[in-house]
């Protein structure tokens, strides 16, 4: 026998809205990691701390000016760039060669002009620095054909010099594992308007290489020991 | 380290940062607050807010010609080291020295002709942290005042003059050994303005009994020098001229060239020791005899008499009735016989070197054996004349009676620190307490300069110009490599001249001038390039006479020796070999130095063998993983040393030995490590019998590396693996050179094939044309720790402690095991050396096991070390059959950094600093390669680094020349030639680990007589 009974409705424990919080949160915690993941890989990546690094140097030096304009080579200044795998900085005897008689009175120039007369260095602010484990030799790359235009960018074009490559691991290896494009001429190394590849120079074609094997590391040990 | 709480506190201080890191209950705000900062501080690094902090570039102001920023150049120095004049080639990297080589230019450290790698001795490896101790002297002291340089030289300058009016009666002066003519030049000036004045040489190279007894002999003031590259058999009468004695680092070269083997047609030389203490020679030799010390020369009498019958003349006015007074046993007879017939065979080729504690006869007797052998006429001994020591100096035995007799108002002492070092019946601390004005001229502000009026800072020998005549007189010049680190510090040519001369002269024109005006500027400046002058080597042939009437008198003289029993022994000292006579106490690598035979580090005691210490009924062998050993209170000639003791097998019954240089007071590093030898030394003699043992009941910690690092599998298993150290003897070996192959568990060809086929097309190769490896040659090895600390100067090592290494944390890449073989009761007890560093396994077990790949191979079959990479869960280090592989387990190098900000400039900045938390390990000086590759890339096509290009630092240390580092690759590269001789195994190689480190047999050239 059928019994009719009063159906009591009773005050649901949880508001309706709730049957869609599963479905929110199976989105929104996929969304929010994946948000995490991406701020993390963004803003802790060198590429963001690192590029742009402009920190001010005590003397106003325009590589625009010397090297753009005046076309100075950049190995009139960092000459041990070819020999040692620290590219110097020019000792104050290299800017008082030319500033002695250059603007020998500029007001911008003092810090130099004292530098000179009292022996003492020109406290000159890293730009382009690599964590210690990490070893880098500027001699090395020259030998091989990589230019300064392919790390350092145009500093041609720069007023105050910065930071334009991330110098990250990563970024090494992106050239060492498919170095051609980046590889040039002896004669071009310092060249900032030069383009490999719009020259379509293939190093393989090139008698004059000191290299012939273009073999860059790979290996843990190349760099970090 | 040595300093209990001092350590704990660091280590409490190391924690409470690991727990900031890493506590647990991180909660839910507070990470959200976490990540709100770290997100804001993502954003604020648009504004360069966490970039690393700002550094700066110096530059020159004006680069100076020919030098290039970062890189290293070499110069080359000399200084007295120890008891040898050593050549040195200094690195110096932009301005400061960081790393010091033996000069392949002087004989002294390579005396072989067609070699080009000089080589050196773990003290001067060291040298360079003496540089640079903070502890050095840096101020001038009056009365423990400081006073400044200028009032200081100026006082005492007067305090000299003064004497004047008396000749100098009442002044002394004394220096310790300098080898130098230009500062004998000066003394010869100083004694001509004080003809009453006193000179004393403190004989800092224990080579007074030795010249002693070659004047009784000759009559003047003599030395030898001996050409061991001509000696076939070589007799060491208790002489330790491998590691401590003579022109060591030379003798070990010559020893171990004229041993060295390629295949069964070498020749090799044999080496009989007789000794009572276990030194580095005697466990060198292929037949070693435990003798009391003061039975040598008894023993070399019994040599004479057999050596007589095996028809070999005495020299004339040889007087000695040739039957010694003691009555040796009858194995030891037979012994003494094999060994006078194989000298008696050699015709001029066997030479008798008798060691520098002995007394004088016995050096005259040994020169008469020598005369006898005809090692005199064939050159292998060559008495050359010491003309660095004036006539009118005498010895410090001398000053003592001075002052006793209150003859001595001033007192001037260069070095030597005399106040620790005199041996105590000298009381030579209480006597400078009786001169009025004492002046210490030292490299530190030690006990010596606590006693006395004034106390004035030396410079190291790599701040100030000298001068050094090596035994053989060969001139070679001391150029400094740096400035002096500290202003007030003070030179001794330049303290002396300013004591003598009107107008003070610097240190440069005094060495300067004793070349003359007809030495041009350039030869000069060859000279110092070279750093040795060739022409000197023609030193003038001396005629001599020899009279050797005078060994009788002496000989009868002798008493009659009583054999120690256990309630009176014998007691023996000995220099030890870490920091000979306590002048390298305060230099951390040297202390934490395992010592070659006992394995002890940060510590002396007394060594006795294991018989005696069960007779006493002493402790002196803790049990694994304890260090508590007895401490015994021994009473010798009235005075008493409480000391802990140490098993040590191979030592003469019923003696004791106890090394000099430890138990300084002065010191961080020194201070509380050892026992001090010179409480109970005296002067007479180096060894002393009615020694009163007595049982204190107290123990003290004494820690040895011996049962680190185990290779052997599981304890107390029976092994069926192959020995780590094969050996044979070399007559077996000519027999049949493939000996090592008996052993092999594991087909030799799988183990020699290569893992990575060399490549023949290099431009399709996926590895490297060159491939890296080294052998260790165990026969010419010695032990003698050079690499280690050369390793540790090269790849800034860090100093751990003795309470780290007691817990296995030792950081040397490179380790020198030591195995004793045959009965430790024995008489004749065998040593074997084995240096361990990373094997640099093709299949490399540790590779397999790191979790983020921090180890991996490298094309040129390097096994590379990413330390940033490594999170340090240490598996690699477990699954490394050789133990050749040390974890930071604190950061000991900022430690050390901040304990001493100057260690920094030590810092090999090619070498990335380890930080806490990474595994490190021997790279094969991964450094040195890479430069040599980029250089070779520079100069050839092939970008081939030529053989020899590349010289690791173990390999350029050893004065043995064992280690040889190269490309394996190249069929005719010297390793390739070695690895394809027939003495070549692979360590373990039944594990298919194919290391790239292989080793050469150890060959004995055993006399088939004694067998």
């Amino acid at each position: 026998m059928w019994v009719r009974r009063k159906v009591i409705f009773v005050e649901p424990i949880f508001p309706k809205w709730t049957n869609k919080l599963p479905l929110l949160l199976g989105i929104g915690i996929p969304v929010l990691i994946a948000l995490v993941v991406f701020l993390i890989w963004y803003y802790f990546s060198p590429k963001y701390l690192n590029v742009g690094y402009q920190p001010q140097q005590p003397v106003l030096f325009s590589h625009k000016l010397h090297a753009g304009q005046m076309g100075l080579d950049c190995r009139y200044c960092h000459s041990t760039v070819e020999k040692t795998s620290f590219a110097a900085l020019p000792s104050t005897a290299t800017c008082m060669g030319c500033h002695n008689k250059v603007l020998p009175n500029s007001p911008l120039l003092q810090v130099v002009r004292d530098s000179y007369k009292n022996k003492t260095p020109i406290p000159w602010v890293h730009v382009y620095s690599l964590p210690r484990y990490a070893h880098f030799d500027h001699s090395a790359h020259l030998t091989v054909g990589v230019g300064c235009v392919s790390c350092h960018n145009r500093v041609d074009k720069m007023d105050v010099v910065y930071q334009a490559t991330p110098l990250s691991m990563g970024w090494c290896l992106e050239c060492h594992r498919n170095p051609t494009p980046h590889l040039r001429p002896q004669s071009q190394i310092t060249n900032m308007l030069y383009d490999p590849v719009a020259a379509n120079y293939n190093p393989y074609f090139d008698t004059s290489r000191r290299e012939r094997f273009i073999q860059p590391p790979e290996s843990c040990g190349a760099c970090h020991y | 380290m040595t300093d209990n709480d001092e350590n704990e506190k660091k280590r409490e201080n190391y924690l409470s940062k690991f727990d900031l890191e890493v506590t647990p209950g991180v909660g839910r705000r507070k990470f959200l607050g976490l990540m709100g900062a770290s997100m804001a501080l993502a954003g604020a690094a648009t504004s360069g807010c966490i970039r690393r902090p700002k550094e700066y570039i110096y530059p020159d102001n004006e680069r100076p010609e020919n030098t290039l920023p970062g890189v290293p150049k070499n110069y080359s120095t000399t200084a007295l080291i120890g008891s040898t004049v050593l050549g040195l080639s200094v690195t110096s990297t932009d301005g400061r020295p960081t790393k010091i080589d033996g000069n392949s230019r002087h004989p002294t450290s390579n005396p072989i002709p067609q070699s080009n790698i000089g080589s050196s001795n773990a003290f001067a490896q060291a040298e360079i942290l003496n540089l640079y101790d903070p502890e050095r002297g840096q101020h001038c002291v009056k009365n423990g005042k400081n006073i400044s340089k200028q009032d200081a030289l100026t006082q005492i300058k007067n305090l000299v003059t003064l004497t004047k009016n008396e000749q100098g009666k009442g002044l002394a002066f004394a220096y310790e050994s300098c080898a130098s003519p230009a500062f004998a030049g000066q003394l010869n000036q100083f004694q001509k303005m004080y003809p009453k004045a006193l000179f004393v040489e403190q004989d800092t190279t224990y080579s007074g009994n030795r010249l002693e007894g070659l004047s009784l002999v000759t009559d003047q003031n003599v030395d030898v020098a001996y050409n061991l590259s001509k000696a076939n058999v070589i007799l060491s009468a208790d002489s330790d001229f491998l590691s401590l004695e003579g022109d060591s680092v030379k003798y070990a070269r010559q020893f171990a060239e004229s041993r060295r083997v390629l295949n069964e047609y070498s020749t090799m030389n044999r080496l009989y020791c007789v000794e009572s203490n276990m030194s580095l020679t005697g466990s060198n030799a292929d037949h070693r005899y435990t003798m009391h010390s003061n039975l040598i020369g008894d023993f070399l009498l019994l040599l004479l008499k057999e050596l007589n019958l095996n028809s070999i003349k005495l020299p004339s006015g040889f007087e000695i009735p040739l039957f010694p007074k003691t009555s040796f046993n009858d194995k030891f007879k037979k012994w003494v016989k094999a060994l006078a017939k194989d000298l008696a065979s050699q015709a001029g080729h066997g030479v008798v070197i008798v060691g520098d504690k002995q007394p004088q006869w016995v050096h005259a007797l040994g020169f008469a054996i020598n005369c006898a052998l005809g090692a005199v006429s064939s050159e292998i001994v060559a008495l050359v004349p010491v003309k660095t020591r004036p006539v009118f100096v005498k010895n410090m035995s001398a000053l003592v009676e001075e002052i006793q007799h209150n003859a001595v108002q001033t007192l001037i002492m260069i070095g030597g620190n005399p106040a620790y070092a005199q041996p105590a019946d000298f009381g030579f601390s209480k006597a400078l307490a009786k001169v009025t004005n004492s002046v210490y001229l030292g490299l530190f502000p030690d006990e010596t300069a606590k006693l006395s009026t004034y106390y004035v800072p030396q410079t190291h020998f790599l701040e100030s110009w000298g001068d050094m005549l090596s035994t053989e007189g060969i001139s070679s010049v001391r150029q400094p490599l740096i400035a002096p680190l500290f202003d007030e510090c003070v030179n001794e040519y330049e303290f002396v001249s300013h004591l003598i001369d009107e107008k003070p002269l610097s240190d440069y024109d005094i060495v300067r001038s004793i070349f003359g005006n007809s030495f041009t500027e350039g030869q000069w400046r060859q000279h110092l390039s070279d750093g040795v002058l060739k022409d000197s080597l023609k030193y003038q042939q001396t005629e001599f006479k020899f009279n050797f009437s005078h060994i009788s008198s002496y000989y009868e003289k002798n008493i009659v020796f009583a054999e120690p029993t256990a309630q009176k022994l014998n007691i023996d000292f000995v220099l030890d070999s870490s920091l000979y006579d306590g002048r390298y106490a305060n230099n951390a690598w040297l202390q934490e130095l395992s010592n070659p035979i006992h394995k002890l580090v940060w510590d002396n005691a007394f060594f006795m063998s294991p018989k005696t210490a069960k007779a006493l009924g002493l402790n002196g062998k803790p049990k694994p993983g304890k260090s508590a050993v007895d401490v015994i209170k021994v009473t010798y000639n009235k005075r008493v040393l409480e000391a802990a003791v140490w098993e040590v097998p191979g030592i003469a019954d019923f003696t004791l030995v106890l090394s000099l240089g430890y138990g300084r007071s002065f010191g961080k590093v020194s201070q509380g490590s050892g026992f001090n030898a010179n409480l109970i030394r005296t002067s007479n003699a180096w060894t002393g019998n009615n020694v009163i043992v007595e049982k204190t009941g107290k123990t003290y910690s004494l820690v040895s590396t011996q049962e680190h690092s185990s290779m052997s599998g599981t304890p107390k298993l029976k092994e069926d693996r192959p020995p780590v150290i094969r050996e044979t003897t070399f007559e077996n070996f000519k027999k049949k050179p493939a000996f090592v192959l008996n052993y092999e568990l594991l087909d030799v060809k799988e183990q020699k094939s290569n893992l990575f086929p060399y490549p023949s097309n290099p431009t399709q190769a996926k590895w490297s044309w060159q491939q890296w490896g080294m052998t260790i040659d165990l026969t010419t090895c010695i032990g003698c720790n050079a690499c280690t600390v050369a390793c540790q100067a090269e790849n800034n090592i860090s100093v751990v402690g003795k309470e780290e290494i007691f817990k296995n944390r030792e950081m040397s890449w490179i380790r020198i095991d030591r195995y004793f073989e045959g009965n430790v009761d024995a008489p004749e007890v065998r040593t074997a050396f084995q240096p361990m560093n990373c094997q640099h396994c093709e299949n490399a077990p540790c590779e397999a096991v790191c979790p983020v790949a921090a180890t991996t191979h490298s094309p040129d079959g390097l096994n590379d070390m990413a330390y940033n990479r490594c999170v340090g869960t240490r598996y690699c280090a477990n699954n490394c059959p050789y133990k050749v592989r040390r974890y930071n387990f604190f950061n000991y190098s900022k430690i050390d950094d901040e304990r001493n900000p100057l260690y920094a400039m030590q810092k090999n900045p090619n070498v990335t600093v380890r930080f806490r938390g990474v595994m490190e390990k021997c790279t094969y000086c991964v450094h040195k390669i890479n430069a040599a590759k980029i250089k070779a890339n520079q100069i050839s096509s092939m970008g081939i680094v030529p053989d020899g290009g590349i010289v690791t630092a173990c390999q350029s240390a050893c004065p043995t020349n064992s280690i040889v580092f190269g490309d394996v690759a190249d069929p005719k590269s010297k390793v390739s030639k070695l690895k394809a001789t027939a003495r070549n195994y692979s360590l373990l190689g039944e594990l298919n680990t194919r290391p790239r480190t292989t080793y050469l047999a150890k060959l004995r050239n055993v006399n088939p007589e004694i067998g």
